[in-house]
């Protein structure tokens, strides 16, 4: 008997932006035309009040991703039940177009440390992190997308590639993936591999969604310069490269610009949004820049 | 004990502690130097939710001691859950006990009034009981009647002019405060009847029929007490005036007064 699968993603494949409050006003007064907008998770699960009539006025106009900051998949000792349940309460209000997390833990004993920490890539982590993706779909009754880290160091208990593992979820879970562009190029940077190799590498059919950022070079020690993902500026031109190779590579994809700190007006945002569809869905753009 | 707990007690250890090594497991001769990518991330991102949720605190104390006091905060009360908007309720508290803040003993109840601002502006939401609804209710049975308060209404009592002073931080930059007067505390409300969160000083007499009213009290049994204290009071403009705040939702369902329950009025 077949099996349906459910498509990984109902993103539309144009690019989107994040939504920040900030903007809020000027795109409720100019409606701009725009593929899908993305919000954190985390910061729609108050009682109510503005940012759920705020995040109402866009899911009725424009396609919606979820994108959770807080799940702490890959937590050694469990999700949290309580913050879950909040989560799939969200999801099932706003019924968004896709819902991603990341392959990262955040809370440990009841701490949370507001940043998506590292997992070593090993058998042990494997078997933890497929176990709360499935829980995670199971509650939210849908696919979700895993998105890979910013790399700023490894771990000597790691006995895969991060790519070996993430083939390893999305096969044991049938969860698809979140590209973050940008986190490939700080990984491939900060740790020394080639970022081509490694998209290569990956399950590129079941690639769901793109992301695309600004990042920071540390170079406050010159012999050990350091990436660091900070989405508080303009995409550089070596992601928008590797971005043009990632798409030729896994196909058109739903593409986020995020920028979460530093915020820019919104015609800033709105023309690296322009950029990335250009590249995505050249055919349908005036393509003057090439003439 | 297994690796991934094993690196993930070590991390928290080392994120709380910067004095503790980072964990066994990280690889490479600039393994701290790697390491404090997390722990500055971690820093950064927690003092930046708090510098957003009290701008006000920050304008007064100055932007240093605010940034010194916001990086002990985040060590010592590091948040439970990954909400931010429920991050730093105790932060007034924390920097009114620092011995820098002795000097500005109303920074505690500036920061009840963000916090609160904060609550407010995330409450459920509800109608706001208009004077017309409570108008259509036959007179004689409006002493009896119980009112049930707005989720987003909050209330602070200073021994300051927290209120004022608050309100001074939302004058623009570079022009001069208003003059406040030290002496004089304030009853303030928070309330939001549509989206944003206002801030409000109340009476003292208005603030403690509001209190009695949120506490249950009937309207009749709440005027009685403002009564017992000042025979020239007058409930109505006080009523009109709570009620104009946006403090209540609607009528309470049960019109029986409950015998046992005495109007609790704040001192």
């Amino acid at each position: 008997m077949p099996v349906t699968t459910p498509p990984i993603t109902r993103l539309p494949q144009r690019a989107g932006v994040c939504f920040k409050h900030q903007h809020y006003d000027g795109i409720v007064q100019d409606q701009p035309d725009v593929g899908w907008f993305e919000v954190h998770a985390e910061n729609y699960l108050g009682a109510g009040g503005k940012p759920f009539q705020m995040l109402s006025w866009i899911r009725e106009r424009y396609a919606l991703s979820i994108h959770g900051v807080g799940l702490s998949i890959g937590s050694h000792n469990g999700l949290d039940a309580n913050h879950l349940a909040r989560v799939a309460a969200l999801v099932e209000r706003f019924e968004p177009h896709s819902f991603s997390e990341h392959l990262a833990w955040s809370t440990h004993d009841n701490r949370f440390y507001s940043d998506l920490l590292p997992v070593p890539y090993n058998r042990e982590t494997e078997d933890t992190v497929c176990a709360h993706i499935n829980q995670v779909q199971d509650t939210l009754k849908r696919p979700m997308l895993l998105e890979n880290p910013s790399n700023y160091l490894s771990l000597n208990t790691s006995t895969l590639s991060e790519a070996e593992l993430l083939n390893n979820i999305v096969r044991r879970t049938g969860c698809g993936l979140l590209l973050d562009v940008n986190n490939v190029y700080i990984s491939a940077r900060n740790i020394g591999y080639s970022a081509e190799d490694y998209i290569r590498s990956l399950p590129t059919d079941r690639i769901g969604e793109m992301h695309l950022a600004g990042h920071l070079v540390d170079d406050a020690d010159p012999a050990d310069p350091l990436l660091i993902d900070t989405h508080d500026r303009a995409v550089c031109d070596d992601v928008w490269a590797l971005y043009a190779f990632a798409l030729e590579t896994c196909g058109a994809t739903p593409t986020l610009i995020e920028w979460d700190s530093n915020l820019p007006e919104w015609a800033e945002l709105a023309a690296d949004m322009q950029r990335a569809e250009s590249l995505l869905n050249p055919s349908e753009t005036v393509r003057c820049a090439n003439a | 004990m297994p690796t991934l707990e094993r690196f993930q007690q070590q991390t928290s250890d080392a994120l709380l502690d910067s004095a503790t090594a980072c964990p066994e497991a990280v690889s490479g001769d600039k393994r701290e130097r790697r390491f404090d990518v997390y722990r500055n991330n971690r820093a950064v991102s927690l003092i930046e939710n708090l510098q957003a949720l009290y701008p006000a605190v920050a304008r007064l104390v100055g932007q240093e001691f605010f940034t010194a006091a916001a990086r002990a905060y985040i060590d010592a009360h590091p948040p439970t859950g990954p909400v931010m908007a429920e991050f730093g309720e105790a932060f007034g508290d924390f920097i009114a006990a620092l011995s820098g803040a002795k000097s500005i003993p109303y920074i505690r109840d500036v920061a009840r009034i963000e916090w609160c601002r904060n609550a407010a502006y995330n409450a459920s939401d509800a109608p706001v009981l208009s004077l017309e609804a409570l108008a259509s209710v036959p007179p004689d049975t409006l002493p009896e009647l119980r009112l049930d308060p707005h989720p987003a209404l909050h209330t602070v009592t200073s021994r300051w002019p927290s209120g004022s002073i608050w309100a001074a931080t939302q004058r623009p930059a570079g022009t001069d405060a208003p003059a406040v007067d030290m002496r004089t505390g304030e009853q303030i409300a928070i309330t939001r009847p549509a989206w944003d969160a206002d801030v409000h000083i109340l009476t003292q007499q208005s603030a403690q029929f509001l209190h009695a009213l949120t506490q249950g009290s009937t309207i009749g049994d709440a005027a009685a007490s403002q009564l017992d204290l000042d025979p020239a009071f007058d409930a109505g403009p006080h009523l009109v005036h709570v009620l104009s705040l946006g403090a209540f939702t609607a009528i309470a369902q049960t019109l029986t007064a409950d015998p046992t329950a005495t109007p609790q009025v704040s001192p």
